[in-house]
């Protein structure tokens, strides 16, 4: 899909949504994740993907817990209760914008 | 199973992205991370390394991948980078173990060395800023001898002060103090005890209001009004009363005289110029102490309250006429007096019979000097260190290359990294002092705490250092890497004035003459010392016991001498009126005669002694006779020293036997006038310490004066059991009273007190300043030898030796301690020769110390080199040259 600039204002959530699926994941995976979740269709870019989920750490939705993998070092990203609280929030936030979306591009005679 | 990269392949992509610009660590790991496992699947799909980290790189960011950090450090706020680069700059110190470990112990040593220091002058500078009495003056006096010398005294006449405050306007109060020179009895009848006293002040009521002396207990305005009053110390109080009331009880000084305890006060704190557990009202002294009324005999200490605003010059100005008023023309010919500023005393004052040893101001500059001679090695140390790594790094990351400029969040990681360092070092430096503090306070003789107050000019100088320090260290690489053309345009200069010598060569330069400074220095006041101990002092002071005459009747003085005798173990007794070892002589006139004419009236110091002087001290008898108890005209005869016997211009000793000797009284005091003959003349001894010359010296029979019994020990064997006896046999003759005694030898050592302390302090900061020279050797040794890895393994390759390489690196130290043993020997001697000096009695200017610190400097740094470049210098070529 090429609509990227569609996608940007929804990374955020999507990524808070994968991540409130899952123990705790690291980048890569989050974004084989999506890419996989949408088949193959969004491919979560990585120019997005990282400032996020720093400025989630920063925000105190994620915590990062850095794990020896053997060769490097891997940087695990877990959601913390404020995280796991935003996740209806955002979600609903989402269907709020759709529902407006879809109310201006096919508007119904009422 | 997928393949795993190694690590080197881990290192080279991380290496690459850094050059690319990803080098905020949390992003930089999580960028790894990605494109490596992103690596790993297309290698597992058969993908070769390199191109499957080109994709990667290409599928991951198709733009320049600096920008991912531009966008990620954007969104941030600064709380969030400030904590990610502290938590950068841990994980690069504890990686970096020996780096840190030198860089922390070098700093944290010189730093602890400095706060001491630092408290030290600091409670020096104290001493007396604590008074409640404002402008306080001390009056002092000066005497010029016939000869032209010169003393001055801190003691004046008792009538003075009163008299000076009714006639001088500017003059608005006095306060007298009297303390006699030796310890002195107080006794509490109604429980039989009795201790002496060796810190009894008399003084006026206006000394309660001058000093800092609160009380407790009692009526600060009026507790030294009447006569026969005291005020006593919290401690003295516990002493004499326990947890009982003190006030209103009744301490007898001397047997003879009751003083009413009329006020408790806090402990004196050590930081005044003077030491009271009791002040007994200076006004009771009128009833039994003979000489209060005089005016020329000086033996009190007078302080004023000034006026405000007044010029001391012309107050002192005033002077002369007061004197030459109340006492007459000949006093002022003579005679003069002087005010100095209470504030003063402690630091800038250096008269007779001081109230306590005084320091002198240049020793706390010569401390404050050596602190920051110390400060600065750790920290050219830590700064040189700190740069020689940054440069490697940022060689590394190739920043220069790429960028062409520098890179401010890398300049802000390593200030970060530096001033993480800097207050590591602080905290511990801390830390390691307030452990140090008890040991540095037993070997100085002090109080000092670590936080009294708070303290702006502490903190004011701990942060100049630690941000100085800091940015210096940090930001002076980023600095020398975006700049590189000044730097090698001065660099260039620099090498056409001084040839190849390098701010490195400069700074090993400095440390090795301070080194071997110190060490000269240390070296020096050892030897002055030693020779202070062993130098013949004349007489024999060895296995002289001392017991004081306190309370004993001048009657009894001889039954008592004579049960000494008695003692095995005892084998000679002499009751003299001073004792040998600092005591402060007496000084009296003596007109000399014979047969012919009148010869000269000479100043000269006055010793009472008794029959046995001689024998019991060991003196050398060099014309004359000793006494003799067979000859009744003996009690008058006088014994006078060599130098005397210079001073009266006589070609022999022997001519001056039998001179008379007409001994003046002195002011009011007849009681021991007296006139008679020489019989004999004894070598110099010396009577005060080794910085005062031997003064002329006169003794006689006088009982009444005897304050010190001086017992000859006979065996060298158990003076814990001669001790006893003694003790055992003067309880009987003198019950009640304590015993108090001190062996000639301990109380010689006494008087250098402050050469003891001078001397251990320079031997700390001397071994302080060679870690830290040693620790900034070692590592420059390690920088030279990894800046020159190649080059060594190129001459290795070419068939230089091992040891060839060593001694190639070595070249370069012997030739700088050769130019900094010339620069310290020089500063050593001017140093050294000029301490020496304020010694009548010296050593010359041991000049084998020069050669001795040189050698060991050079044989400890060549040992380091031979350790760190011998090392390097063993690898093999091949492994070294493969890099790069």
């Amino acid at each position: 899909m090429q609509s990227s600039q569609l996608l940007k204002g929804t990374f955020y959530t999507m990524i808070l949504k994968v991540l409130s699926e899952s123990e705790r994941m690291y980048g890569y995976e989050i974004a084989q994740k999506v890419k996989s979740l949408s088949g193959d269709e969004i491919i979560v870019n990585e120019g997005s993907l990282y400032p996020i989920l720093h400025k989630m750490e920063e925000e105190g939705m994620v915590v990062a817990e850095r794990i020896d993998i053997g060769n490097r070092t891997r940087r695990y990203y877990t959601l913390t209760d404020s995280g796991t609280a935003k996740v209806p929030v955002k979600l609903e936030e989402f269907e709020q914008f759709v529902e407006v979306v879809r109310r201006v591009l096919y508007p119904t005679v009422s | 199973m997928g393949v795993e990269l190694k690590k080197s392949q881990v290192a080279f992509i991380r290496k690459d992205l850094e050059k690319r610009g990803v080098y905020y660590s949390p992003l930089q790991e999580d960028v790894v991370d990605h494109i490596c496992t992103a690596v790993e699947a297309e290698m597992t799909m058969g993908v070769r390394f390199k191109d499957a980290y080109v994709s990667s790189l290409q599928q991951f960011y198709p733009a320049e991948v600096s920008q991912l950090q531009n966008q990620t450090l954007k969104n941030l706020n600064s709380m969030t980078l400030l904590s990610s680069y502290l938590r950068t700059a841990f994980r690069n110190l504890t990686k970096h173990k020996g780096y840190t470990a030198i860089n922390l112990l070098g700093l944290t040593t010189g730093l602890a060395i400095c706060l001491l220091i630092f408290l030290f002058i600091r409670y020096e500078l104290s001493y007396d800023n604590e008074h409640p009495g404002e402008n306080l003056y001390r009056l002092t006096s000066t005497i010029r001898q016939s000869g032209g010398q010169v003393m001055n005294t801190a003691l004046t006449g008792a009538p003075w002060g009163p008299v000076m405050v009714e006639e001088i306007p500017e003059l608005l109060e006095a306060a007298r103090f009297m303390k006699y020179r030796l310890d002195v009895l107080v006794a509490y009848p109604k429980k039989n005890q009795s201790y002496y006293e060796s810190n009894l002040i008399w003084g006026d009521q206006s000394a309660l209001q001058f000093f800092d002396l609160p009380l407790i207990e009692g009526d600060r305005e009026s507790a030294l009004v009447n006569p026969n009053s005291a005020v006593i110390s919290e401690a003295t109080a516990r002493k004499f009363f326990g947890d009982g009331n003190a006030i209103g009880e009744i301490l007898q000084y001397n047997n003879e005289v009751d003083l009413i305890v009329t006020g408790v006060m806090r402990d004196m704190r050590e930081n005044v110029h003077f030491k009271a557990d009791i002040i007994a009202s200076f006004n009771t002294l009128q009833s039994f102490w003979g000489t209060i009324n005089s005016w020329t005999i000086q033996y009190y200490y007078t302080y004023f309250k000034i006026q405000e605003g007044t010029d001391i010059k012309q107050l002192e100005a005033r002077f002369p006429g007061f004197f030459e008023k109340h006492i007459g023309k000949e006093w002022t010919t003579r005679r003069s007096a002087q005010l100095q500023a209470v504030s003063d005393i402690h630091l800038r004052s250096n008269l007779g019979s001081e109230l306590k040893a005084n320091t002198n101001i240049s020793y706390l500059y010569l401390l404050a000097l050596i602190a920051l001679i110390i400060l600065c090695m750790a920290c050219a140390n830590f700064v040189n260190l700190n740069i020689a790594r940054s440069l490697n790094r940022l060689r590394e990351v190739g920043i220069r290359k790429v960028m062409g400029g520098l890179r401010i969040d890398l300049m802000v990681q390593f200030v970060i990294e530096s001033s993480a360092l800097v207050v590591l070092a602080l905290l511990l430096s801390l830390f390691t002092a307030s452990l140090l503090l008890p040991f540095f306070n037993n070997l100085l003789g002090k109080d000092l705490t670590l936080f009294v107050e708070l303290d702006w000019m502490l903190v004011f100088f701990l942060l100049t250092i630690v941000i100085v320090v800091s940015l210096v260290a940090g930001a002076l690489p980023g600095l020398y890497a975006s700049s590189v053309k000044p730097v090698v345009a001065l660099k260039g200069k620099l090498e056409q004035v001084l040839g190849k010598f390098t701010l490195r060569d400069a700074l090993v330069l400095f440390q090795f003459s301070i080194c071997i400074c110190l060490i000269i220095a240390v070296g020096v006041i050892r030897s002055q010392q030693r020779y202070i101990m062993s130098k013949d002092l004349g007489y024999d002071q060895e296995q002289l016991l001392m017991l004081s005459t306190n309370n004993i009747p001048t009657g009894r003085l001889e039954i008592v001498k004579n049960e000494l005798l008695d003692l095995a173990e005892v084998s000679e007794v002499s009751i003299t009126s001073h004792q040998l070892a600092g005591d402060q002589p007496y000084h009296s006139s003596y007109v000399f005669s014979n047969a012919e004419r009148g010869y000269d009236t000479l100043l000269l110091g006055r010793l009472h002694v008794d029959m046995d002087f001689i024998k019991t001290y060991s003196l050398e008898l060099l014309a004359g006779r000793d006494y003799n108890p067979a000859i009744a005209s003996d009690t008058a005869s006088f014994l006078i020293n060599e130098t005397t016997v210079k001073q009266l211009g006589l070609a022999s000793n022997e001519e001056a036997i039998n001179l008379m000797i007409n001994y003046r009284a002195q002011g009011e005091n007849h009681r021991y006038r007296r006139t008679g003959r020489v019989i004999g003349v004894i070598k110099d001894f010396h009577f005060q310490s080794l910085h005062h010359e031997v003064e002329g010296f006169v003794m006689d029979l006088q009982p009444a004066r005897a304050h010190f019994i001086a017992c000859k020990i006979a065996g060298l064997d158990n003076f814990e059991r001669t001790l006893k006896s003694i003790e055992v046999k003067m309880a009987e003759m003198v019950p009640d009273t304590p015993l108090d005694y001190f062996f000639m030898d301990d109380r010689l050592v006494m008087q250098y007190a402050t050469e003891a302390q001078l001397s251990t302090l320079l031997s700390i900061a001397t071994v302080v300043a060679l870690i830290v020279a040693l620790l900034g050797l070692v590592s420059l040794v390690s920088q030279m030898t990894a800046f020159r890895r190649k080059e060594i393994g190129v001459r290795k390759v070419l068939g230089a030796s091992s040891q060839g390489i060593v001694i190639m690196i070595s070249k370069r130290f012997v030739l700088v301690i050769l130019i900094s043993l010339l620069i310290a020997g020089a500063a050593g001697y001017f140093w050294m020769d000029n301490w020496l000096n304020n010694f009548s009695h010296r050593i010359g200017f041991p000049w084998y110390l020069v050669l001795l610190a040189g050698l060991l400097n050079l044989a400890v740094t060549l040992s380091i080199v031979q350790l760190i470049a011998g090392r390097a210098a063993r690898l093999n070529p091949a492994k070294t040259l493969r890099y790069d």
